[in-house]
């Protein structure tokens, strides 16, 4: 049976009544799940994996990885109208999204965003099925020196995203860096920086630190005025010509660099945004009103991380190796459903996978079928007087954050990464790279690790490898080109980059 | 820095505040978070046998965090005891700072804690009950009506609809009294 006639039965049973309504339920609960600030679609599933268990497998899997994408949707939302992410993926999204609602264009961004996951997924899951061995074939070639190498390029980045102080961003990532080393040393199973408390063994978990400083900090920082602006009416949603002539060759990009990044396993999705972003800064036309509410900011990661989400099942189903923590949950719910993941499922169990694939189509379809027109009843929540919604969302961030590992030790987490933020507000520290090394920073260090016992100790491991060396050579150019055109725009007196 | 009062024209603007002052003690705090890294690492194993130790990327974390918050210590102190005063003066519109009022970020932040503390001794449902009604009827200066519907439905409704329907579980009283109620 050839590839498109699979895939052709497996639309014949993602599309049977069943199955369309499993998938609709997940596309609606995981964006009332990603909505919820500190859950996101990751913790979504793993709550939700145990009601699966009664029903038919085909349908669970459906449902969760529905679920898993409709967090993702729902992550934008609160990034978008409260600065608040659901996931790290999500944190660049706020950058410009949440200047957007600022404008009063927030119905435009959670569309854009929208239409962008729609093509970026879709485009994903064509590659999953027209390419997925080949490219899961070159993916088998990334091992920790190469891993730690594409990194840098993240890294490399990170000091274009930064703009115009390198130093502040250079400090912002140190420190996110710092905070990924607390917990329990994997190699050696020491306890490091932990303060002598086990709860700290597992390391510092995200979420709280996210909530924290992106949504507590926002708080406090704007504690003094109202600044929620007004709900935008239903004309005010859709996107003119300008946004859509402007977004379209960002999501073009984006749908690429999320394909490619997604099928690299332990990749975080947020790379995928951050390239994506760092390429508009780039590339773009109108590169210096990213950071400002510029259309491209929303278009570009919100694209790239649906993208990578639905390339990341490539790894999973070709390989059996989760490409994430979501997938890896995934992953939880294949293993309790008793199907194992790996090459081996696609003679075993055909049906079932072309009809998984299959309803990442109709998922996809679903949610931009759901959420575009839903954006004004999303949108509706800017009606609401701030101080109560202030005092809404407060309560969800304290159940976001307890409910992490059921400890108020995460409150008080959450409580210090808010003045953390309002500090950094205040001192014009950016936060995205302190974000982003949180979330990258066990894999570097792993990455790094394991590649310098492979070459006992020596760091020529990473350019006597080809892919690596190529790698490196391409963060470097970045890193000078980034530098250079900086100093070049000073000298002529143009503004540089925004902060973030 | 900032303000204690809470009427809007005490909110704290990017124009009057000394951003110089701050940045210079969080410079400090940055270098000495890399010098506290440094020694933290020295007893963790710089290398073993396996390869690079617990301590190898700290230590390098510490030297970075030393040296880059050494240089923008240097970069504020030099700026603010600049006699022209045109680098302090040199805010752009991107670094401008939002608004705040600081008693009112002390209220929000003490009150967080104050709930964290009560969490376990009396339950999610009377904490968050209490954290609600303060916040909408104190801080929100909302009726009684609204925030009392409001608070119950924070507190006892999120509570059920968690528990319940989410399996997600949130705190109950550990006062035994309280947790015969339910609560």
């Amino acid at each position: 049976m050839d590839t498109f006639t699979a895939l052709a039965e497996g639309f014949g049973a993602a599309l049977s009544p069943q199955n369309l309504l499993f998938a609709l339920i997940g596309c609606l609960l995981g964006t009332i799940l990603g909505i919820l600030p500190g859950i996101g679609s990751t913790a979504g599933m793993a709550i939700l994996i145990p009601l699966t268990l009664a029903m038919d497998p085909t349908s669970a899997i459906i449902m969760l990885a529905a679920i898993f994408y409709g967090g993702a949707y729902g992550g934008t939302i609160t990034s978008v109208l409260l600065n608040i992410p659901g996931e790290g993926e999500s944190a660049i999204t706020c950058i410009d999204g949440y200047q957007m609602t600022l404008r009063g264009r927030a119905g435009v961004a959670l569309t854009t965003a929208g239409v962008g996951s729609f093509i970026g997924g879709t485009i994903a899951t064509l590659a999953l099925v027209v390419a997925a061995q080949p490219l899961a074939e070159l993916g088998l070639r990334i091992g920790p020196p190469e891993f730690f190498s594409l990194v840098m390029i993240g890294l490399a980045l990170l000091v274009g995203l930064v703009g115009r102080s390198v130093l502040k961003g250079l400090i912002s990532a140190c420190l996110g860096l710092l905070i990924a080393m607390v917990g329990i040393d994997p190699v050696m199973g020491l306890p490091r920086f932990t303060f002598g408390l086990p709860h700290f063994f597992d390391g510092i978990s995200y979420v709280p630190v996210l909530v924290g400083i992106f949504g507590l900090g926002e708080m406090l920082a704007t504690s003094g005025a109202a600044p929620r602006p007004k709900a935008p009416t239903l004309r005010e949603l859709l996107p003119n010509r300008t946004d859509v002539r402007r977004s379209a060759p960002a999501i073009g990009r984006a749908s690429g660099i999320g394909t490619v990044i997604g099928l690299i396993p332990g990749v975080s999705s947020a790379i995928s945004s951050l390239l994506a972003y760092s390429t508009e800064k780039k590339v773009s036309r109108h590169r210096d009103e990213l950071g400002q509410g510029a259309i491209e900011g929303v278009a570009a990661p919100e694209t790239a991380n649906n993208a990578h989400s639905n390339a990341a099942f490539i790894p999973l189903f070709t390989l059996g190796i989760p490409a994430s923590p979501a997938i890896a949950v995934l992953m939880g719910a294949f293993l309790q459903n008793g199907l194992t993941p790996g090459p081996q499922l696609f003679s075993s169990e055909p049906e079932l996978v072309w009809t998984i694939i299959a309803s990442l189509f109709v998922g996809n379809l679903l949610l931009l079928l759901l959420n575009v027109p839903l954006v004004g009843l999303w949108t509706r929540i800017l009606a609401i007087p701030y101080s109560v919604l202030r005092a809404v969302i407060f309560a969800f961030i304290v159940i976001g954050s307890y409910a992490v590992s059921n400890s108020v030790i995460d409150i008080y987490v959450m409580v210090f990464f808010g003045l953390v933020g309002f500090v950094f507000r205040q001192v014009g520290l950016p936060l995205a790279p302190l974000v982003l090394t949180l979330i990258l920073g066990p894999f570097i260090e792993g990455a790094l690790r394991e590649s310098l016992q492979i070459s006992q100790g020596s760091f020529a491991i990473f350019i006597d490898r080809p892919l690596s060396l190529v790698f490196l050579l391409v963060a470097v150019l970045i890193l000078a080109a980034s530098l250079f055109g900086s100093g070049l725009k000073r000298k002529a007196g143009l503004p540089t980059d925004a902060e973030v | 820095m900032g303000s204690s009062k809470t009427t809007p024209d005490a909110a704290v603007t990017a124009e009057h505040r000394s951003p110089r002052r701050l940045d210079a003690v969080v410079a400090a705090l940055v270098t000495c978070l890399g010098v506290a890294a440094i020694l933290g690492s020295r007893t963790l194993g710089y290398w073993v046998e396996l390869g690079p130790g617990p301590g190898f990327f700290p230590l390098w974390l510490g030297v970075a965090l030393t040296l880059l918050g050494g240089i923008w210590l240097v970069m504020e102190v030099r700026a603010w005891r600049s006699p022209s005063g045109t680098d302090v003066a040199e805010v752009s519109a991107e670094e401008a700072t939002p608004e705040y009022d600081l008693s009112t970020v002390i209220a929000i932040l003490g009150s967080l804690c104050v709930l964290a503390a009560c969490l376990e001794p009396i339950g999610y449902q009377l904490s968050m009950l209490v954290f609600l009604l303060y916040h909408l009827m104190v801080l929100g200066r909302r009726g009684p009506v609204l925030s009392i519907v409001i608070a119950l439905c924070g507190s006892f409704g999120v509570f059920t609809i968690f528990t319940r329907f989410l399996t997600v579980p949130l705190p109950t009283s550990s006062i035994p009294f309280l947790r015969d109620l339910g609560l």
